[in-house]
């Protein structure tokens, strides 16, 4: 193990939210056994006084996992120059089998936790807690993973070796790799161009319509949930191309770097953003006829619309910006 | 109707030093009367009133305030309700429901000092975020009610016993509420201004309040506008009379 500031800072943090989420599952289990609003009971009282705690401390414990994806991926960034072969995060998280895994879970656990966080401030919103079940039962999935997650971040930084010699993202993000990332690399460009600007008229238009007329929910939520793996395709298939004006680099780790304005980052968090706004936008729908949320939710699902519309205008914005303002032409 | 269902309040619980302050109440006050609860010191008159008016929680048992009490109350995120149980509310949503349905009067008055009976008074609206002009006009009319109208500009400290407790009172019905809950209100006033109190209080019962006055004063419990005299002993109902 590598003993970097910045891993020393993720495992401690990752601990914490274990401890955190791991505690706040065991009271939720309490909470989906034992609530029953109708009893004015000393246990229910106590059920009542805690959730509010409980659930406030979540609320913070899973923002610092929102910050601890960004923390890990600019440690992976920083960290490329210690391994023979890396230029850059794509690299460092290949060091070993456990990187990329890490990676995948966090971004699971980012929207998952921002879901929790949506579903949480509805509750919290709403006199009778109308959604306490299934918010702690949401929180009985994601603990676990939050643990997993730890477990493999952990395992990555254990195995880390400096005298790995790791492979660059060129090889990692080329078309002839044989794995999925190459796969993806491959794709026919104007296939590609046409799957993400699709998708994403799709949701600008079924969000705008689900805006101002409440109409189109499922539709909006399962495109703009759609819009993130499509746009993370679409940067390596074809809007990475336009960054790096190279027409072989399509890596999605070297946005990050200095060279490039670090737009990768803004780029990231909009596509997160985006994702989760839309999710939650969805996951609020079958809880419309709960009269104690009938006036809270539906001021709550624009907001999320807006805020997924300009998330994905963000970063479609950036994009298209770039592929004009570039001299690099791919098609013709 | 306040109904209260099982109210048990225990201090200190599982602890040495545990204390049941109340110990198994159920109960229903009546909307548009004056009761008075009344026991020795110790008796848990005082836990009572704070669990009726939402200043504590029980430890178990649920209160519910019904319909008559909440006409045109309209709570933000609850709604217009024709009742509400208040022992599971969060606290964002109790504070608003305790500050537009009880007003308080205390033993001490607990009237700030260094500030005039004005400011006073106009204190407990300032929370409901409503005109300073329109506030502070309605403090003023209530000066006036209690006559006190040329003690507005006196700071609190200038005021005798009585003046005091007449500023409590304006203050408490600041935000208009349908329920005054009184704690040991007469305790340091005496047999006169005792007298005045209770003639306000018949005042307010004509006007719809609804009065919860914890005393074991004779003087309280046994004037003519008082509809009900609830006997408390060791934390429980021990009988009840006129």
């Amino acid at each position: 193990m590598i003993l970097h500031p910045a891993i020393v800072a993720l495992v401690l943090v990752s601990l914490l939210l274990t401890m955190m989420s791991l505690a706040g599952a065991f009271f939720g289990i309490r909470i989906i056994r034992r609530w029953d609003l109708s009893s004015g009971s000393e246990e229910q009282l106590v059920l009542e006084r805690q959730t509010y705690l409980i659930s406030t401390i979540l609320s913070y414990v899973l923002v610092f996992e929102i910050g601890s994806l960004f923390l890990f991926i600019y440690t992976a960034d920083s960290m490329h120059t210690l391994f023979t072969g890396a230029m850059c995060a794509a690299g460092t998280l290949y060091v070993d089998s456990y990187g990329y895994p890490a990676l995948l879970l966090k971004i699971l656990n980012v929207i998952l936790a921002g879901l929790w966080l949506i579903f949480n401030g509805v509750d919290n919103r709403a006199y009778d807690y109308p959604l306490i079940r299934k918010k702690y039962a949401m929180l009985l999935i994601l603990a676990p993973l939050i643990l997993a997650e730890t477990v493999v971040q952990t395992l990555y930084f254990t195995r880390m070796n400096a005298d790995v010699i790791t492979s660059c993202c060129g090889s990692l993000f080329s078309l002839e790799g044989g794995s999925l990332p190459s796969d993806i690399a491959a794709l026919p460009v104007k296939a590609a161009m046409a799957g993400f600007f699709s998708v994403l008229g799709l949701t600008l238009s079924s969000g705008l319509v689900y805006r101002f007329t409440g109409r189109l929910g499922w539709l909006f939520s399962f495109s703009g949930g759609l819009f993130f793996p499509v746009a993370g395709a679409a940067f390596i298939a074809f809007i990475s191309l336009y960054f790096y004006e190279l027409p072989t680099h399509r890596c999605p780790f070297c946005v990050l770097q200095r060279e490039y304005g670090y737009i990768g980052y803004p780029l990231y968090a909009a596509l997160l953003v985006g994702v989760i706004c839309a999710l939650g936008v969805g996951l609020l729908i079958p809880f419309r006829n709960i009269s104690s949320l009938a006036g809270i939710l539906p001021r709550v699902q624009r907001k999320l619309t807006l805020g997924c519309l300009l998330a994905y205008l963000t970063f479609a914005g950036i994009t298209v910006l770039q592929m004009v303002r570039t001299d690099f032409i791919l098609l013709d | 109707m306040i109904k209260l269902s099982g109210i048990i309040k225990i201090f200190n619980s599982g602890r040495t030093n545990e204390f049941v302050a109340v110990g198994g109440v159920t109960l229903a006050l009546e909307a548009n009367r004056v009761t008075v609860l009344k026991g020795p010191s110790g008796s848990g008159k005082t836990t009572l009133l704070s669990l009726i008016g939402c200043m504590a929680r029980p430890t178990s048992g649920r209160i519910t305030l019904h319909n008559g009490l909440l006409s045109g109350k309209r709570f933000s995120g609850i709604g217009e309700v024709a009742e509400v149980e208040v022992t599971s509310l969060p606290e964002r949503f109790l504070t608003e429901v305790r500050r537009q349905t009880f007003g308080f009067i205390f033993q001490q008055f607990n009237l700030v000092k260094g500030v005039t009976a004005l400011e006073n008074v106009m204190l407990p609206a300032y929370p409901l975020g409503e005109k300073h002009d329109t506030v502070r006009r309605r403090a003023l009319d209530l000066l006036e009610m209690f006559g006190l109208k040329a003690r507005a500009a006196a700071r609190v400290e200038w005021l005798s016993g009585g003046e005091a407790q007449r500023v409590a009172i304006a203050r408490a019905l600041m935000n208009d509420p349908p329920v005054i809950i009184a704690d040991e209100p007469t305790a340091h006033l005496d047999s006169k201004l005792s007298v005045d109190f209770m003639e306000i209080i018949a005042k307010l019962k004509a006007q719809g309040k609804t009065t919860v006055i914890a005393s074991h004063d004779p003087l309280v419990c046994g004037a003519a506008m008082v509809d009900r005299v609830i006997a408390v002993r060791d934390g429980r109902i021990d009988g009840e009379g006129p």
